[in-house]
């Protein structure tokens, strides 16, 4: 099954600055907990696991177009696919958030990719 | 993430303080940004014009932007530290008290005040009323002046804010009239 529609939906500019509107954290999680489009891509990731690894590569070329694209930062973008991964596939969400950290430069992808780091490293414990 | 930024300037990073010299939890931007004061200013206005244009096509009014900054700050950090900060919207009962707020009827609110948006129950937004617009010692209209997050700073009517603001919920004023 393509998922080339959700990729395309969550990559617009409209859904970034749906998001981009957000004045806190938890109101960035509750506002992606509520997405359709992230509700019926994590429908998707937990039916098929190849699907993460798709998502992690999304994530990947984002971050490459981040700092030559001049219209978008893309940052919701890659909050959203990440938010997905965390709640279906922990493992890749802890992959992904590595990469996002590395690259820095992004406001709410950084906050979640710690966020992540944090609640994963909690649950070891 | 900490980035070396810290360790290579002089300038350091400013705190923000309450009325009653209770520290406003700040995030630090300087953790996530190599320099927080040059957003992209380009980006802000394509963003907070698209955003105004998805508002036109369903509304009577339309909202009014303001031009853009390069620092990065949100809606607590335009009106609490004075376009200097991002505060998470999340602290917004703890500012309001330690600053003294008292909480108001949307018929008694004056410029300045301030409207509380909240999002399934959870502070959302918070914007400061700019204009009252009166008919026969009624309301009819409330101009606020908002930041939407990363977007940019608007002038609107209060009730017409993106989804993910909210919806206003309750008002607040420091006014001396209104201290309870």
């Amino acid at each position: 099954m393509s998922h080339n529609k959700h990729f395309r939906e969550i990559e617009s500019l409209q859904f970034q600055i749906q998001f981009s509107v957000v004045g806190g954290f938890n109101i960035l999680q509750l506002a992606m907990e509520r997405s359709q489009t992230l509700l019926e891509l994590r429908l998707a990731i937990a039916e098929d696991a190849k699907l993460a690894r798709k998502i992690h590569e999304r994530i990947a070329l984002l971050l490459s177009k981040v700092e030559t694209e001049t219209q978008l930062s893309y940052d919701e973008s890659i909050a959203a696919y990440l938010f997905c991964l965390f709640k279906e596939s922990p493992a890749a969400a802890k992959a992904a958030s590595k990469i996002i950290l590395e690259h820095g430069g992004l406001w709410w992808s950084v906050q979640l990719a710690v966020y992540v780091r944090q609640q994963m490293q909690t649950e070891l414990a | 993430m900490r980035l070396p930024w810290l360790s290579e300037t002089t300038d350091k990073p400013t705190h923000n303080y309450a009325r009653s010299g209770w520290r406003i939890p700040q995030l630090n931007l300087w953790d996530v940004y190599t320099d927080p004061n040059k957003e992209n200013p380009e980006l802000i206005s394509i963003r907070t014009k698209a955003l105004i244009q998805e508002m036109r096509a369903n509304r009577k009014t339309s909202p009014a932007m303001r031009p853009s900054s390069s620092t990065l700050y949100n809606c607590v950090g335009l009106i609490f530290c004075s376009r200097r900060g991002h505060v998470d919207i999340r602290h917004i009962d703890a500012i309001l008290r330690q600053d003294g707020y008292n909480e108001i009827s949307l018929n008694e609110c004056v410029a300045g005040d301030l409207v509380l948006y909240t999002f399934e129950g959870l502070p959302s937004h918070i914007a400061s009323v700019s204009c009252v617009h009166m008919f026969r010692n009624q309301i009819t209209r409330l101009s606020v002046l908002s930041k939407w997050g990363k977007a940019g700073e608007v002038e609107h009517d209060h009730d017409q804010v993106p989804v993910h603001c909210g919806v206003p919920t309750a008002y607040f004023s420091t006014r001396l009239n209104h201290v309870t």
